[in-house]
């Protein structure tokens, strides 16, 4: 399993009232084995830094390395990094209200052309591991409850079996109860040698982190 | 097989919406299909048109030289016309005749025109039969036409028959249009012309009434070069029955009982007296389309307004032109009802990747390729546009016809008055003076443009399918827009 290592990570945002620094020369490194939390208050800049790990955003300067390659500018299918090396994990759970908790977690899969019979066999497996039923396997996310929606993402995010679980504010919209579980499930990725990068605001959900990176107005403070 | 599924499962999410842009798809699209119909029909019918009518020629005399003549006989009294007569040496008579008839040399070199499929010429005239009784003219006699007909110099006599000379019997239009039939006999062809064999076609009550079969002779009355009364002996080669009688368009040409006489053109001239000479020529051109170069052609050999072209443009304009008129409409419609296909399917492709924006940011955060996304949505497309042009089939199959029925009924009715005010104003006036068509004139099918047919054939099914794919590729531009722009990182903040 690889890390991330990250390094002076810059990124800026246009608005009509000027120029933002979202991220302003972050380096942070994320171990396999071990949850890192990178905790700060709203408009910090996690979520920023989370998308740019996970692709969904380019730096405007530095290097995102997860193993041994900077997955910008050594010319990466971030396509193919999407499906197979990262997997998301967000405050609002993102998933397809159409379809089901189980069509829901083979969706990654169907994008990487499994075979539909591996992608229900392997879904209902990760489903069945976040303690998701088979009853609640056709249902649709709105038949769920938050914590059972966020499970649902988190198979989700497992579904390709991915190197990096990249988790935004997971727990922001549930009750701490559930809350817990969800951060208890994500410690237990972690110990499976993954690399597991939550953003939280939350000091609980830090305190339950290997490593804590603090972050504040886009820089890194501790 | 599972973007598929995820495509159709998808126009299951908002069922109300997905029924509410196939019916105003089907609508639109039934519409612009049933125009598409329409035209095809439109064109074809114009190109049938074209086939059968407006290629037709006829060279004559023209018209001011009949009514000059006429204003010049009619000036005469009773008692000039018949010392003239008296006076008149043959030469000075034949010289008269000819000059309402017009030279051979220059309907043949018309004919050697490129444009130029079939040619025939006529010449009809009155010829003496003595030993024959036709007493159907007693009555032409009582009704005072025979004195009518001598105010013009021309002598009826209770043995005066009319004779109609062409070069082939079997391609005068009334046998080709099953007016007269041959019963019995053979037709004289184009050996007999060139030969001038002495031979007529007789019709079958005139045959029976003299008792003549074919093999028989008659003796015709005519003068020679040097202006002697003389003798032609002529064999009777077929007998005809008349199935129609002739029209009576025609004060001289007045012969509702048949007794025509039709002989080899080079013998008829023999028998009037005027060898080279003939008073109509007939062409079949390839298309209405060189109707101006034909008359262009003819113009430049003819060398003066004495001798006049006319051709069958208005009976094409009159059939054609509706046609054209509904294909011009029908296309208008198309391009319309296409552009409300597009603009409907643009709209509520527009609200569906609106409604879809963050769930299009979750396929490409689950690493979902744009092509991925993309196919989804176009078997969305297709199943919407797909269901509507069965629909829309169906409709245009049902409504396809009436519609072009209508619109053809609108045209021809707005055409009316004007094609009245041509045939008034040109040709018709010019026919009536001189006696209808030429011999050599088929009737033509004016049913072909009084109806529309629309045919649901393979065209069409290539055409609705071509409609289909162009509805869906210009649908997909919305989709393709959306896809590309969407950013999973700024739609996945949203909540």
């Amino acid at each position: 399993m690889n890390g991330v290592e990250v390094r002076d990570l810059t990124k800026r945002y246009r608005t009509r009232g000027g120029e933002v620094i979202a991220l302003d020369g972050v380096s942070l490194d994320a171990q396999p084995g071990r949850m890192t939390a990178v905790v700060g208050p709203s408009g910090s800049g996690k979520t920023t830094l989370l998308y740019i790990v996970g692709s969904l955003e380019a730096p405007d300067a530095g290097s995102v390395r997860v193993g041994e390659r900077d997955i910008f500018s050594s010319g990466l299918n971030l396509v193919d990094y999407r499906r197979k090396t990262v997997g998301f994990v967000f405050q609002f759970f993102n998933l397809v209200n159409t379809y089901t908790a189980l069509e829901n977690v083979m969706l990654p899969m169907a994008m990487t052309g499994v075979a539909r019979s591996e992608q229900k066999r392997r879904a209902r497996e990760l489903l069945e591991r976040m303690g998701i039923g088979p009853e609640r396997w056709n249902h649709r996310p709105t038949r769920l409850s938050g914590g059972e929606q966020q499970r649902v993402a988190i198979a989700r995010a497992l579904a390709n079996d991915p190197q990096v679980i990249l988790a935004d504010e997971p727990t922001g919209n549930l009750d701490s109860g559930t809350g817990k579980i969800i951060v208890e499930i994500l410690r237990e990725l972690s110990r499976e040698g993954r690399c597991v990068l939550v953003a939280t605001h939350d000091e609980n959900v830090a305190g339950l982190s290997d490593s804590v990176a603090h972050l504040k107005d886009g820089r890194l403070v501790g | 097989m599972m973007t598929f599924t995820r495509g159709f499962k998808s126009i299951y999410r908002n069922p109300a919406r997905s029924l509410i842009v196939i019916f105003l798809l089907s609508v639109c699209l039934a519409f612009s299909m049933a125009m598409l119909a329409v035209r095809l029909a439109a064109d074809s019918q114009v190109e049938e048109v074209k086939a059968r009518v407006g290629n037709y020629a006829e060279v004559k005399v023209s018209s001011n030289v009949f009514f000059s003549r006429y204003f010049a006989e009619s000036g005469k009294s009773e008692k000039e016309r018949q010392r003239e007569q008296e006076t008149m040496t043959e030469q000075e008579a034949r010289q008269k005749r000819e000059e309402t008839l017009i030279p051979e040399s220059i309907t043949d070199e018309v004919s050697r025109s490129e444009h130029v499929r079939t040619y025939d010429k006529f010449l009809t005239t009155d010829i003496v039969l003595p030993e024959l009784e036709n007493t159907n003219l007693q009555m032409v006699f009582e009704s005072g036409l025979a004195k009518e007909a001598s105010r013009l110099g021309i002598q009826v006599t209770m043995n005066t028959f009319p004779f109609t000379g062409n070069t082939d019997a079997a391609s005068l239009s009334d046998f080709r249009d099953g007016k007269k039939v041959l019963v019995e006999g053979r037709y004289y062809d184009y050996f007999d012309f060139s030969a001038a064999n002495p031979v007529v076609l007789i019709e079958k009550n005139l045959a029976d009434k003299n008792q003549l079969r074919t093999g028989d002779t008659v003796v015709a009355r005519i003068k020679d070069k040097t202006g002697r009364e003389a003798e032609k002996e002529l064999t009777i080669i077929g007998i005809y029955e008349t199935k129609e009688a002739e029209s009576s368009q025609n004060l001289l040409g007045f012969n509702p009982f048949g007794n025509r006489f039709y002989a080899p053109l080079s013998v008829v001239q023999e028998l009037n007296n005027t060898p080279g000479f003939v008073d109509d020529a007939s062409y079949y051109f390839d298309n209405v389309d060189n109707t101006n170069a034909l008359l262009a052609e003819f113009r430049a050999i003819s060398g003066s307004d004495r001798y006049e072209m006319t051709t069958d443009l208005v009976d094409y304009q009159t059939l054609a032109d509706p046609l054209a008129k509904v294909g011009n409409t029908s296309s208008i419609g198309l391009w319309g009802s296409l552009g409300a296909c597009v603009l409907i399917l643009l709209l509520s492709m527009l609200l569906i990747v609106r409604g879809r924006v963050k769930e299009l940011g979750v396929f490409k955060a689950v690493g979902a390729a744009d092509r991925q996304i993309l196919a989804q949505l176009a078997v969305e497309v297709v199943v919407l546009c797909l269901v509507a042009v069965i629909i829309a089939s169906a409709a245009t199959a049902a409504l396809g016809q009436s519609l072009g029925n209508w619109l053809l009924s609108e045209n021809i009715r707005t055409e009316a008055p004007e094609q009245n005010q041509k045939q008034d104003g040109g040709q018709g006036m010019m026919r009536q003076f001189q006696g209808g068509g030429s011999p050599g004139r088929l009737a033509s099918d004016s049913s072909v443009g009084n109806q529309i047919k629309v045919l649901f054939g393979n065209e069409l099914f290539l055409y609705a399918c071509l409609i289909l794919l162009g509805v869906c590729l210009t649908g997909m531009v919305i989709p393709v827009v959306g896809v590309v722009r969407v950013r999973p990182a700024r739609v996945l903040r949203m909540e």
